[in-house]
C-alpha cells in the first residue's frame, strides 16, 4: 500500500468498518487532548491517557515492563491481539503508544491512517459507550531497547558522527528562536538542537487529511535532507512524543534498519551542562 | 481566516490568536457540537468548548484559547523580567 515498507502496520477507516469488531481486534484510542476519548471514541476503542497510562511520571520514564502489562490487562489486550492504535493531530500520541508497544514486543500493532481527525472528517459515528473489556493475561517481552536512544551512547555516538539525527521539532525551536511550541511549557534552558541534526518537522510526513504521504513522497522528503539510512537514525524532539512519530515513518513506513526515538529529547539535552549544541 | 474546508460535518481553518497560529476544528457530536483549538505546530491542544451550535461551540473554543494563551504569555513575562531583575 502506497510503496510503504511494512504496509500491514497501517489500515484505513474503512478496514475498521471489516475489521473492527473481531473479537483479536483492541481498537485503542490515544490523543493529545485527553478529553477528547470521553467526547466520543470509536466503537469498542478504549482510551489511554498519555500522561498517565503510558508514562512514569516520577522516573520521567516510558512504562516499566509490570506497568505495560498492567495496561495490556486492563485493556483486554492478549499477546496475539491485533491493536489499532489511533488518535488526534495525525496519530501524534498513537505513535508514542505504538513505540511502546513494539519496545516490550506486542507483534501486531497497527495505525489507523489519518486518525481521529479522518473518521471525523468522513462523518463516521462516534460513541460515548464505554468499551466492555474482559481483563486478560498479558506477559510481556523483555525491552527491546534497540530502537531507544539513551543520552550517554547517545553523546558517543553525536560525537563521533556515527548516526543521523533527526530534529523533528518545528523550525523556529530547532534554531532556538523559541524554547517550545507556543501555548506549551517551556522545558529547557537553551534553545537549539543537537549538532549535526537535521531539521525534518514531523508534521511534513502527513497529507492535508492527515494520512501518510505515500513511501516515494516520504522517501524525497528524508533524502533531501540527506537521512538516508545509511547510517543508524535517530530521531528527536522536546520530550520524545513527535519524535515517535516519525521513528514510525522512517521505521515502518520506509523500512530503515535502524531507527531509534530519543525521548529524552531536547528536554534533556537543552538543559545539560556543557553538552555541545548548535543553533 | 485562511484554510478553511468544510468535510462531512468538520470544519477547520487556522487562523491567528495574539501571536500565535491555531487550527480551529469544530464537528458535530451527538446533537451538540466540539470545537477544539490547536497550535498549528505541533498540534498540542490548548482548549476546547462546547455548544447547541458549531458558532457557540467555536467562541467557548477561542474565548477559553484567548485566556489561556494571555496567562501562558503572561508566566513568559513574568519569568523573563523576574531574570533580569535578578542580574
Amino acid at each position: 500500500m502506497h510503496g510503504y515498507a511494512r504496509p500491514e502496520t497501517v489500515v484505513e477507516t474503512s478496514w475498521i468498518d471489516d475489521h473492527g469488531h473481531e473479537a483479536n481486534v483492541r481498537l485503542v484510542e490515544v490523543d493529545v487532548d485527553k478529553f477528547s476519548y470521553d467526547e466520543g471514541h470509536l466503537q469498542g476503542a478504549v482510551g489511554w491517557d498519555w500522561e498517565k497510562d503510558l508514562c512514569d511520571t516520577h522516573e520521567r520514564n516510558i512504562l516499566s515492563k509490570a506497568s505495560f502489562e498492567t495496561l495490556m490487562r486492563r485493556s483486554g489486550i492478549t499477546r496475539d491481539a491485533t491493536i489499532v492504535l489511533y488518535g488526534d493531530n495525525n496519530n501524534w500520541f498513537a505513535a508514542w503508544a505504538f513505540w511502546q508497544l513494539k519496545i516490550y514486543g506486542h507483534a501486531d500493532v497497527r495505525l489507523l491512517n489519518g486518525g481521529r481527525k479522518k473518521w471525523l472528517a468522513e462523518g463516521r459515528v462516534l460513541t460515548t459507550d464505554p468499551a466492555a473489556v474482559t481483563p486478560s493475561i498479558y506477559d510481556a517481552c523483555d525491552p527491546d531497547l534497540s530502537i531507544r536512544s539513551l543520552l550517554t551512547p547517545l553523546m558517543a555516538e553525536v560525537a563521533a558522527k556515527r548516526i543521523s539525527l533527526v530534529d523533528v521539532r518545528s523550525a523556529a525551536e530547532f534554531t532556538g528562536e523559541i524554547l517550545s511550541p507556543p501555548g506549551l511549557p517551556e522545558t529547557c534552558q537553551r534553545g537549539g538542537h543537537v549538532p549535526g541534526a537535521s531539521s525534518v518537522p514531523w508534521g511534513l510526513v502527513c497529507k492535508e487529511d492527515g494520512t501518510f504521504k505515500s513511501g516515494e513522497d516520504l522517501r524525497q522528503l528524508y533524502a533531501a535532507r540527506g537521512i538516508t539510512g545509511d547510517k543508524p537514525i535517530v530521531a528527536y524532539c522536546r520530550i520524545g512524543e513527535r519524535s515517535s512519530h516519525t521513528w514510525y515513518v522512517l521505521k515502518y513506513l520506509l523500512g530503515f534498519a535502524d531507527v531509534r526515538n530519543y525521548d529524552g529529547s531536547w528536554t534533556e539535552w537543552g538543559n545539560l551542562v556543557a553538552a555541545p549544541i548548535e543553533k | 481566516m485562511a484554510n478553511e474546508g468544510q468535510r462531512e460535518g468538520m470544519i477547520e481553518r487556522t487562523t491567528v490568536l495574539g501571536l500565535v497560529h491555531v487550527r480551529v476544528c469544530s464537528y458535530p457530536i451527538g446533537m451538540a457540537f466540539s470545537c477544539r483549538v490547536d497550535n498549528v505546530d505541533p498540534g498540542a491542544n490548548i482548549a476546547r468548548g462546547r455548544g447547541k451550535t458549531r458558532q457557540e461551540a467555536e467562541e467557548n473554543a477561542i474565548a477559553s484559547a484567548e485566556l489561556t494563551l494571555e496567562l501562558r504569555g503572561a508566566t513568559h513575562a513574568l519569568r523573563v523580567v523576574t531574570d533580569r531583575l535578578r542580574r
